[in-house]
């Protein structure tokens, strides 16, 4: 079986991702990661975070088993962008990020770390209040952190409750919606301190928008509207319920500006995605599905590039209305190739747009991609720079739909 | 304190999706673990060149759709 066949499953739902696949490409990522943590930096963790190398060589010797639901979390996605820019700054918080991830799925461990500027850390489903250092001491089953709040330090103490996850006296964790109803999976609504400073950072800033943090905010309308969403997509195509699941998990709402729907996702916040907070189920279910789609993107990309850097023009994308370099017209070809998907399934349902509007939505929608995606289907259809990685991201995308055509 | 190898991780329930009759052998798992680990020793040895993106440049891949958004 070549390359493209074998990651074709990264395309779109319809190609089948084996989750032995997902797992092996997520867990041995996040090892890597940690053991050039440990190689790297083990002598500054000793001397500023004792105890963390412990777990986390610990960790790395753990019986082989499925952890993809530890892994696949912006705690390690912040390890990622620290290593990567060596930014050693940013060391003790997502080394402490990481440690407070693997105690919330059970893996047990006493440290402390002094942190060289406030931060506020995630345990689980919980946002810990603002801290200069933490002191831990964890088991499977009860976790208690001492945090240095201002110049007292503050003990949380949490048990984790068979059924219903970690349990904590005096305060409340974040909401979490299951798409599918799966146990296994979830995500959540996060609030701008659910998500590290970095990672706020790389979040907000892109060359489609730009926002502040104060514009990360949630409202009980769109919480509404985000449940409203996720029935669509129920009754729409399991298969896209299942795409969306699989890898969202902290779904950050930022202030909608008029007329404009905006979204995004970078590489380095594994389940996070951005999207504006407009009160329209619709457009949310496709943001969903489209963002998701780049998250199946950042993953294949972890296994080599999607293309070999040979192809320096640009190309016309008229999904920017600009110029692109080649890897940004696949990103589009693979996001919006699965929206149409989408949008076609809907209609194949009987499903309508919504009541105020024109019955006619759909098709035109669907139109519009269509045409958008012709436009660019010539240069990925000539390229030689693609990879086999690349190939198998957006040929199979080209094939449903031009057996839909046919069939039409 | 516990020997982390010890201890059970409670929250790595194993998952279950639909079958896709695509299980990986070995062979193609220890292929692919290389494959990884090399993918990410070339993006930290380019700090993350592998697109000319790093940290803290503008990486966010985003969709500003302009259009009517009254559907």
């Amino acid at each position: 079986m070549d390359a493209a066949s074998d990651f074709s499953g990264f395309s779109c739902p319809q190609e089948g991702l084996g989750q032995d696949l997902l797992d092996l490409v997520a867990i041995e990522h996040a090892d890597q990661l940690v053991g050039t943590l440990l190689q790297r930096h083990s002598v500054a963790l000793n001397q500023f975070a004792p105890g963390v190398q412990g777990l986390l060589r610990g960790w790395l010797a753990r019986p082989v088993g499925p952890d993809y639901n530890t892994v696949w979390n912006t705690a390690f996605g912040d390890l990622h962008a620290m290593l990567v820019s060596q930014t050693p700054d940013d060391l003790l918080r997502s080394a402490a990020g990481v440690a407070l991830r693997l105690h919330a799925c059970g893996h047990g461990g006493d440290w402390e770390v002094a942190l060289p500027a406030r931060a506020a850390l995630r345990f689980g489903q919980w946002i810990l209040p603002e801290a200069r250092a933490i002191s831990v001491q964890a088991r499977p089953e009860r976790v208690a952190l001492c945090l240095q709040v201002a110049q007292t330090w503050r003990t949380l103490e949490f048990e984790r409750s068979p059924g219903a996850g970690w349990l904590a006296a005096d305060a409340g964790p974040l909401e979490a919606l299951r798409p599918s109803g799966h146990p296994d999976f979830c995500f959540r609504l996060a609030p701008r301190a659910a998500l590290s400073g970095p990672a706020t950072e790389r979040l907000l800033h892109a060359d489609a928008y730009a926002f502040e943090g104060s514009d990360m905010r949630i409202t009980d309308a769109w919480t509404h509207t985000c449940s409203q969403a996720l029935q669509l997509l129920a009754a729409t195509s399991p298969a896209y319920v299942t795409w969306v699941d699989r890898v969202l998990r902290d779904l950050v709402p930022l202030k909608g500006r008029p007329g404009i729907f905006n979204s995004g996702s970078e590489q380095y916040s594994p389940g996070v995605v951005c999207v504006c907070d407009h009160p329209y189920r619709w457009p949310l279910a496709e943001m969903l599905v489209h963002e998701c789609s780049h998250q199946y993107l950042h993953l294949i990309n972890r296994l080599g590039p999607l293309d070999d850097g040979s192809d320096t023009s640009l190309h016309y994308s008229p999904f920017r209305n600009k110029l692109r370099p080649l890897f940004f017209i696949l990103v589009a070809y693979h996001a919006f190739a699965n929206v149409l998907l989408f949008y076609r399934q809907a209609r194949a349902r009987g499903l309508v747009p919504d009541q105020s509007v024109p019955s006619d939505a759909f098709v035109h929608r669907e139109r519009t991609l269509q045409a958008q995606l012709r436009q660019i289907e010539p240069v990925l259809l000539q390229s030689r720079a693609l990879t086999p990685l690349g190939r198998a991201l957006w040929q199979p995308l080209y094939q449903a739909l031009e057996r839909a055509s046919a069939v039409a | 304190m516990p020997d982390p190898k010890k201890l059970p991780a409670v929250a790595g329930q194993k998952l279950v999706v639909a079958a896709t009759g695509k299980a990986l052998s070995d062979a193609a798992k220890l292929r692919l673990r290389s494959q990884l680990k090399n993918a990410l020793a070339a993006e930290l040895e380019a700090q993350g060149g592998t697109h000319g993106l790093k940290p803290g440049d503008k990486v966010a891949i985003s969709s500003s759709v302009g259009q009517s958004i009254s559907f």
